[in-house]
């Protein structure tokens, strides 16, 4: 170590500065490592002490991830640890909105491992680190800090689904979900080592950079066999290129399509989706949720940031090399096996894992539209208006935007539906099929309202904020011009119907038959109640207040595959400026003071 | 007054939360609350009829607000003289039903008045919205109350009524949101960059000749099942049979006119082209409607499963008075509308009382039922003739001016005007068969039952629900000049600006471009669109395969 002594200051110095920008999700990492330190300390009769203090860590992180959201100094992306991570509007969304999702499983989790008797002290730290995992993915600039975000995540959540050691069936989805995801993550790490030796970095700006420079030596080494085909010998200096071009494009599109397979396996994607309704069903309940809002936030957010945003250039997307036209296909697998398989099941946890499943492929149709027109916009373009503004990257923005309202309306209401089943299992046995939930409205009349809203938003119903993702997210797939992605489109919204028959049979139950002679016991204390009564209420305000929700997922999705820096942030500065001079009272976030940096 | 729309969609809102947070088991005060709230909003609707300038065809009672501005989604209401009347239509049975109900809904009061005002504000929002994505929401708003009244207060079979109510309109607006979307994409990329859903934009958007077929059937898989037309009517039979009285009179008496207005606003003039070529389709789909309802209702022993088949029967004129797209036709099934809510609407309160004495709605389980009351039998008369369009009834002046419509053809839409209003006319006289058998079998003969015997007549209030109607049936019989004189100018811009949009469709076929265009660009080309229109079609219309316009003939031009 020969560093001086300052040298190490102004590391420090800047490493310090650097959590500042991440202020957030060091503070939910923090507080796992702390969590797991007051679980020592923590009393047998102090039964709420953990989640107080789960409680208030992630009320700090919330707050500090408002101070980051409103931001203007973020518009253009701050690289944090030398571009490893980045903070941007998009990953400052997604830390607010990852915070809220794991602060509403925190609230029901303890209850629940109470009431079922496995309580254990780590389930709040455990839950905290999981999302530390999703924020870092969300913030990730980087293929390893993708990969090890996606890790610090999955490895929790394996030890939370088996956690309930006194059921079988949690081990066993324990297990499942451990062995198939280990495979996920060695097929992760396959194509990310594919992709460094293809690419030569593992930096998305440096990937990006890579692609485009396979694919220019991939067509000279084209080039080249046309002129040996007609005759020409090749020289030394030819076989030079050849050996190089060839070695770095054979490993290029298996690395893209390794990378693709592993991602889709964490959102559970069809044919990768075999283990959700066994992991779903067989994990704790509020693991469950955590699963089907948390898990799936941070698989969409990977998604965005490496193929929508890095591997989007015109020759990916477009055949023969474009991954989109296998991604286009598995939406439509997805969304269909999904419904069709809800429709068959009459366990309510399956049936929402299957519904889960479904959603995923409406998603996927829109991560397909944003990449696609990304693609046409380093392709010939039309300008659209003045400013040179791109059309085809203004869609993609708007498609971005899209996916990302989508998935935090879906992951909203999910929770909501899932805590919802947590509650309604108090007597050591869980409500799990349909005739259990029958006359819930006459009972808990509050609780049964709660439920149907996160369903009706869930089935995409208006004016629930789940009506206006599907909207939002369908137009955008609709402004692609490739008539199949249109077709896929109509289908979506023909598995939406279906959808909405096996959502339905659950609002029947509950409001339509009579009530069973003996009650349901739900779970003690008031943290279910509130996390519904939020969800629900935060799915119609979403709804019928969409125009500042969506400014937001704008902003977030403004400029989404520039690289950060001053022209992003002029774009962004420019959305900013729009709206100020559109609208007499500016949002309020831009008028925040930025911190002190 | 300007904001007088937005009033009457927020008081039931009002009064729906009200009602709400009532204690559970206040099953007067609920009624009473929800009576006081669709009782004020009827008083509130009140100016749009005397306030409405007659003889104007635009929009009237305007407002417009940026809701969702970065997609162009507004708050767009307004009405105009083919959805004025409907609205009021619906504020006046609203209360009506929810005074009727006083002791036909026992349980859940609170519930169900709830229900009840939801469903107004959605009816009354879908008839008023302007903006696309506002219809839709008002739209699909409408569909969970409707739901939960058949569900919940229904008869034996109700919950699968429910599901089969839900899942048939899901599937239709699915299709139509796609159609939608589509337009306000086609929309932003034709005028370059102008994000909007508002109708008075997406109507100059005129799309090319198969995807324009494609988005009329979408927005038609929505509206046909609404209506219901008659491959697609088969939910509604369950649907009102399975109902409470006031679920049925609200179903017939509005929702289903949704279905024909959401034709008239919105499926015709935005996809003239295609209209024009399916017109022929639909007007033979209406009258087997026509007919097959009127033949089916006849062989019902359930006499709300009768008025159920008589509804297929009767909207089936309104749709004929649609596709003809003739003022005199648009002007008939929108009176018809009206007059069809207010007959069924009266025949349906009829049956809930009978049903509410005898717990049963068997035609057989009746007869004599005259002599024990006479008040009620008086009332039950005038409803259904004024259903079987007795003239100096409402019924009449709906049915006679479609046919008329219909007949003159002035459009050029359909083949054969003579053909089809004949067959729609045998419509008529089997409508006069199955209600007087009805008429016949429940109320005079013998006294077959004991029960039948102490039957109560109707009661003060019972009367006093029906006094309205009855007085509204007979009035706009005799004098149907100031509803008829609001509701036509706007059908005659209707019908014109249809006409001028199919002639740029027809315009933009011909030119041979596959992509969508506005209709402005051919102000030029279609200063006389009826010269246009026949120049293609010829004297006689023909139906074509593709495009708009025949293909080339091999023989000359027929004879006309």
């Amino acid at each position: 170590m020969t560093h001086a002594p300052f040298v190490a200051d102004t590391m420090a110095s800047a490493t310090l500065q650097d959590l500042g920008h991440l202020a957030p999700m060091a503070i939910v990492g923090l507080w796992g490592l702390l969590l797991m330190a007051t679980d020592a300390f923590a009393a047998v009769g102090f039964r709420h002490f953990q989640r107080r203090i789960a409680l208030f860590g992630l009320a700090l992180a919330f707050v500090a991830g408002l101070t980051i959201y409103g931001n203007a100094d973020y518009d253009g992306g701050v690289e944090v640890f030398r571009g490893f991570l980045v903070v941007d509007p998009f990953s400052a969304i997604l830390d607010l909105v990852l915070v809220g999702l794991c602060a509403g499983t925190v609230l029901v989790a303890g209850d629940y491992a109470r009431t079922h008797r496995f309580e254990y002290g780590e389930q709040e730290s455990l839950l905290c680190i999981a999302t530390f995992g999703a924020m870092m993915v969300g913030h990730a600039h980087d293929l390893l800090a993708l990969f090890l975000g996606i890790e610090t995540m999955s490895i929790s959540v394996y030890v939370l689904v088996g956690a309930r050691w006194n059921a079988k069936p949690s081990a066993e989805a324990a297990l499942k979900y451990f062995l198939m995801g280990a495979f996920a993550s060695a097929i992760l790490l396959m194509g990310i080592a594919l992709l460094y030796g293809a690419t030569g970095a593992t930096a998305f700006e440096g990937i990006r950079g890579g692609v485009a420079e396979a694919f220019t030596r991939w067509l000279r080494i084209n080039d080249l066999a046309r002129a040996l085909d007609q005759g020409h010998t090749a020289s030394p200096a030819a076989s030079d290129l050849v050996i190089q071009g060839v070695a770095k494009a054979a490993l290029l599109i298996p690395g893209v399509l390794l990378v693709l397979g592993a991602l889709l396996f964490k959102v559970s994607a069809v044919p990768m989706h075999m283990w959700t309704p066994d992991a779903y069903e067989g994990a704790p309940t509020p693991v469950t949720a955590f699963m089907a809002s948390v898990v799936k936030v941070a698989g969409v957010a990977a998604l965005l940031r490496l193929f929508v945003a890095t591997f989007s250039t015109h020759r990916l997307v477009t055949a023969p090399y474009g991954w989109t036209t296998a991604v286009a296909l598995v939406a439509f697998l997805t969304m269909t096996v999904g419904n069709l398989a809800a429709v068959r099941q009459s366990n309510v946890k399956r049936l929402l894992a299957y519904s889960s499943i479904a959603h995923v492929g409406y998603l996927l149709l829109g991560v397909v539209a944003a990449a696609n027109f990304y693609g046409e916009a380093f392709a010939s373009d039309a300008t659209l208006g003045g400013d040179g503004l791109s059309w085809s990257r203004d869609a993609g923005d708007t498609a971005v935007a899209s996916v990302l309202l989508y998935i935090v309306v879906y992951a909203v209401a999910s929770l909501g539906a899932f805590v919802t089943v947590a509650w309604l299992s108090g007597n050591k046995h869980e409500a799990l099929e349909a005739y259990q939930w029958s006359g819930l409205a006459r009972r808990h009349p509050g609780m049964a309202l709660g439920m149907t809203v996160c369903l009706l938003s869930l089935m995409g119903l208006p004016p629930m904020a789940g009506f206006f993702g599907k909207l939002f997210l369908f137009r955008a797939v609709f402004e692609n011009s490739n008539p199949w992605l249109q077709f896929l489109v109509v289908w979506a919204l023909l598995n939406a119907v279906v959808g909405a028959y096996y959502y339905l049979r659950l609002v029947v139950a509950m409001y339509f038959h009579t009530p069973p002679k003996t009650a349901p016991v739900v779970l003690p204390g008031k943290g279910a109640p509130a996390v519904v009564a939020v969800t629900a209420g935060l799915s119609v305000a979403l709804g019928v207040l969409m125009q500042p929700t969506l400014d937001r997922a704008d902003l977030a999705a403004r400029a989404f595959n520039y690289p950060p820096g001053p022209s992003k942030a002029r774009r962004v500065d420019g959305l900013r400026a729009a709206w100020e001079a559109r609208d007499p009272t500016p949002p309020v976030a831009a008028e925040e003071p930025s911190p002190g940096t | 007054m300007n904001h007088l729309l937005s009033i009457l969609l927020v008081l039931p809102v009002l009064g729906a939360l009200t009602t709400a947070l009532l204690p559970r088991g206040e099953d007067r005060l609920a009624k009473g609350v929800g009576l006081f709230f669709s009782g004020l909003a009827f008083l509130v609707s009140l100016p749009l009829a005397t306030a409405f300038e007659a003889g104007r065809a635009g929009m009237q009672f305007e407002e417009r607000h940026a809701w969702i501005d970065r997609f162009g989604i507004g708050y767009h209401v307004g009405v105009d003289g083919l959805s004025v009347w409907l609205v009021l239509l619906a504020t006046f049975l609203t209360p009506l039903c929810i005074w009727g109900a006083w002791r036909a809904i026992d349980h859940r009061s609170r519930e169900f008045v709830v229900s009840m005002l939801l469903l107004e504000t959605g009816m009354i929002g879908a008839l008023v919205a302007l903006d696309l994505v506002l219809f839709f929401t008002f739209w699909e708003v409408m569909l969970v109350p409707m739901a939960l009244i058949i569900g919940i207060w229904g008869s034996e079979q109700r919950v699968k009524a429910a599901i089969k109510f839900f899942l048939y309109t899901m599937v239709g607006s699915a299709l139509m949101l796609a159609a939608i979307v589509y337009l306000a994409v086609v929309h932003y990329q034709v005028t370059k960059g102008t994000l909007s859903f508002d109708l008075a934009d997406l109507d100059r958007v005129v799309l090319p000749p198969d995807v324009q077929a494609l988005c009329f059937w979408a927005f038609v898989a929505s509206f046909a099942i609404k209506v219901p037309l008659f491959p697609v009517h088969t939910w509604l039979p369950d649907a009102h049979t399975q109902a409470p009285t006031p679920g049925s009179v609200i179903l017939a008496g509005v929702l289903l006119k949704l279905g024909t207005y959401g034709f008239i606003r919105f499926a015709m003039p935005l996809f003239p082209g295609a209209a024009a070529e399916a017109a022929q389709l639909l007007a033979i789909l209406a009258i087997v409607g026509i007919v097959y309802g009127a033949l089916v209702a006849y062989a019902q022993s359930d006499v709300k499963r009768l008025v159920a088949y008589s509804s297929v029967s009767h909207m089936g004129f309104v749709v004929l008075g649609i596709v003809g797209m003739t003022t005199q036709g648009l002007t008939g099934a929108t009176y018809q509308s009206l007059a069809h809510g207010l007959t069924t609407g009266a025949l349906f309160l009829c049956i809930g009382v009978l049903y509410e004495r005898r717990h049963t709605r068997a035609l057989d389980a009746f007869g004599g039922v005259a002599k024990v009351m006479p008040i009620f039998t008086a009332v039950f008369m005038i409803a259904m003739l004024g259903s079987a369009g007795l003239p100096g009834l409402v019924g009449f002046v709906g049915e006679f001016l479609i046919m008329v419509g219909t007949f003159s053809g002035s459009a050029h839409v359909l083949n054969d005007p003579p053909l089809l209003v004949l067959v729609a006319a045998t419509g008529v006289i089997l409508g006069a068969v199955y209600l007087l058998h009805m008429f016949q079998r429940v109320m005079f003969g013998p006294i077959t039952h004991p029960e039948n015997e102490k039957l109560r007549d109707l009661s003060l209030r019972e009367q006093l629900v029906f006094a309205p109607i009855l007085a509204l049936i007979v009035l706009m019989g005799v004098y149907p000049k100031p509803f008829l004189e609001t509701i036509d100018p706007s059908a005659q811009a209707l019908a014109a600006h249809f006409t001028h949009k199919r002639c740029a469709s027809v315009a933009l076929a011909r030119s041979g471009a596959s992509r969508a265009a506005l209709a402005d660009d051919f102000a030029e080309a279609c200063t006389d669109p009826m010269a246009v229109i026949r120049a293609v079609y010829g004297d006689e219309r023909a139906p074509q395969v593709s495009g708009f316009g025949p293909a080339p003939r091999q023989e000359g031009p027929r004879a006309p």
